[in-house]
């Protein structure tokens, strides 16, 4: 499949702050690429380069198969941006806002299609310091789909958002993607990527530490399945196994922790558990079996969660 | 056509914003209603000059002679007597204690007193040793007798220096007619608030607008936003730069609207008048670039815009003379240049001609502002 961006050894430092650094990756046209990582991890400056924001250091980006040496106006006219936090006009209605935008590119989307997918219908007329979270994040990616680009930058677009709110925005970004736009996404929600990307580069302190589809980079941890439970007293000093890993300590009882445990064989390591909860008389609760997702790869990889 | 867009949002927004409009429309209308209403019959003959009465105390340490009694008289009708229509009303004092006595009992506004040795302008020969007269004033420090010696000020110093140069060289220049024209007739208060009001408008716009809608753009990320579509930075500063202008097109219209029902001289209306005040227009614009480029951050470009617009304005002579401000706030007042244009726009509408300064002063501030905020641009606008 074609690739219509490529970067090559990206580097942006701020004094000696490494924000990017050396980074290469490329996105297939018609793809959801998301860039998976914590807070301040460079995902934002990575991206901001790639739509004209920011200048590289050094690094070399293609764009549509050709070398780019600054994202310039006609290439401006081929991309949406949605920014991690858009500031619009408060006093001004969605409409004269979309409007707006709408003028400020040689290609036109039609808003009211727009404004439909994106139910914004009934706040059309709404000046937009009535607006809630969500209506705002909506409008903002309503504003950056005006000129029907061929690439979308989405930087947290469901950050802070109700559950519902995020639900229903990851429904129309599937809808995006299915239209046959390129959407490069970035995230801290291990959900978000899994749910929408096709590929993800997981990225911490400046640098991808992985790259691949959801299911390789599950894979190349090794992990089977997850054991996760509750318990009352102190199960770790009973239960001796080097997978155990405490995940939580709750605030309501010093006692009560949060477990888990990977494990390949989900019924013995169960029935262990059971065993020595009964000989101990330890009390456990809330056991949930799960497969391995984005977090575990960042916390195999990093020791860190993404929400560090 | 992407200017017009950018335009229309940002005009929306400010047509929709109180603040922007009270400030840059409102405010300057009321103050120049509420001031003229106040002291708009001060020395003019053509008002009801009675609803602004002053008491000048009058007194001649010796009754002089000649030529000496026809300058002093002159200069007392001159000066704005009543029955020449002008605000005072002229109390002849028997002596100089009489004179004070009634002033510090609120009986007079102002005492005038001519010197024992008025009649040495009598003398028609150069004697250097002899000392010039002084005419003296004396008043109260109470606003209504403040006033009266500000009417007063101007007029006696120039006599005063007029009857040193009659003393010390043989050209006789001073002419009490001029001096009847200047204290009654060229005097009206309107056409000294007017352009004061002119230029509060435009640093309003220029000090406080421009700066902080730009610093407010930048700090809050729609320029970044602005910047993700086609629309350079030269474009995006174009669109503030002609929103503001548009704004302060609007009211300086307002501000001639009212001027001209309340029958402001006809020289404020000429085009001499007008092609100056856009001159103090893109100067002003181009103090606030300078400013926005010094301060950057939305907090600072707050605090100093309240600092320098207070400066500018009241050390400008907008409202009041400046000329004897002590010297150590002197040296603001002969930089800034709101002090030229607001005496070039007086001077205009005196039908005195403009000054070298009066151009020089406000192209050096464009120059300097221009060439800073140039050199700053891309970091202002926070743009790699």
């Amino acid at each position: 499949m074609e690739n219509i961006i490529e970067v090559s050894n990206l580097r942006k430092y701020y004094k000696t702050v490494k924000a990017v650094d050396d980074i290469s990756f490329s996105i297939a046209a018609g793809k959801v690429f998301a860039l998976l990582g914590p807070n301040g991890a460079g995902k934002t400056t990575t991206v901001e380069i790639l739509e004209g924001l920011r200048r590289a250091d050094s690094g070399r980006i293609t764009y549509f198969g050709k070398e780019i040496t600054k994202v310039n106006f006609e290439l401006k006219e081929k991309i949406g941006v949605q920014l991690q936090n858009t500031v619009f006009f408060e006093s001004l209605t969605v409409k004269e806002t979309l409007k707006g935008f709408l003028g400020l590119y040689e290609k036109k989307f039609d808003i009211d299609i727009l404004v439909k997918k994106l139910e914004l219908e009934e706040k059309l007329n709404s000046k937009i310091k009535t607006l809630s979270g969500g209506q705002k994040q909506r409008l903002a990616i309503a504003v950056a789909l005006v000129n029907d680009p061929d690439i979308v930058f989405l930087d947290e677009p469901t950050t802070g958002l109700d559950p519902q709110a995020r639900r229903m925005l990851w429904d129309f970004i599937n809808e995006l993607k299915l239209s046959g736009k390129t959407i490069i996404l970035t995230t801290h929600y291990m959900e978000e990527a899994e749910y929408l990307s096709d590929f993800v580069n997981i990225v911490d302190h400046g640098k991808v530490i992985a790259c691949g589809t959801v299911e390789q980079l599950i894979d190349s941890i090794g992990m089977k399945s997850i054991i996760r439970f509750h318990s009352n007293k102190k199960f770790d000093s009973y239960f001796k196994d080097e997978n155990l890993k405490i995940i939580e300590d709750t605030a309501l009882s010093s006692e009560k922790k949060i477990y888990e445990i990977q494990t390949d064989n989900v019924e013995t390591t169960l029935s262990n558990i059971f065993e020595t909860t009964r000989k101990n008389s330890l009390s456990i609760s809330e056991i949930a079996i799960r497969q391995p997702n984005l977090e575990d790869v960042f916390l195999k990889l990093t020791g860190r969660t993404l929400r560090d | 056509m992407k200017i017009k867009s950018l335009l229309s949002i940002f005009l929306k927004e400010d047509f929709r914003n109180f603040i922007v409009i009270f400030w840059t429309f409102v405010f300057p209308l009321i103050f120049f209603l509420f001031f003229t209403s106040l002291f708009g019959n001060i020395g003019n003959g053509s008002e009801n000059s009675s609803d602004m009465e002053f008491r000048a105390g009058i007194y001649f340490e010796k009754p002089p002679t000649g030529l000496a009694k026809e300058i002093s008289q002159g200069l007392v009708t001159g000066l704005g007597d009543k029955n020449s229509g002008g605000p005072f009303e002229n109390i002849y004092v028997s002596s100089f204690d009489e004179g004070i006595q009634l002033i510090k009992d609120k009986k007079l506004e102002i005492f005038i007193v001519f010197p024992e040795n008025l009649d040495m302008l009598n003398l028609k020969v150069v004697l250097s040793s002899v000392p010039a007269p002084v005419v003296k004033s004396y008043y109260r420090s109470d606003s209504g007798s403040d006033f009266a010696r500000k009417i007063f000020k101007s007029v006696l110093d120039s006599v005063n220096v007029e009857f040193y140069k009659r003393i010390s060289s043989a050209e006789y220049t001073l002419e009490v007619q001029e001096l009847n024209k200047k204290a009654s007739d060229t005097f009206s208060y309107k056409d000294y608030l007017f352009p004061s009001v002119l230029l509060m408008s435009i640093l309003t716009v220029s000090i406080f607008n421009t700066p902080l809608s730009l610093a407010y753009s930048i700090e809050k990320g729609i320029t970044k936003k602005i910047f993700t579509t086609p629309i350079r930075s030269g474009h995006f500063l174009t669109v503030v730069i002609l929103e503001n202008l548009i704004l302060l097109g609007i009211s300086i219209l307002l501000i001639y609207i009212e001027g001209k029902l309340m029958g402001v001289s006809p020289k404020a209306f000429s085009a001499k008048y007008i092609a100056y005040l856009f001159m103090n227009v893109i100067t002003l614009i181009s103090v606030g670039l300078l400013m926005l480029s010094v301060f950057r951050k939305l907090s600072a470009v707050n605090v100093a815009a309240n600092i320098l617009y207070q400066l500018m304005m009241f050390l400008g002579g907008l409202f009041f003379d400046v000329s004897h401000t002590p010297m150590i706030i002197r040296w603001f007042v002969y930089i800034n240049p709101v002090s030229y244009m607001a005496q070039g726009l007086r001077n205009i509408i005196n039908g005195m001609p403009l000054g070298f300064l009066n151009y020089f002063v406000p192209l050096v501030w464009i120059g300097a502002c221009i060439i800073i905020f140039s050199l700053n641009f891309k970091k202002v606008m926070n743009y790699e």
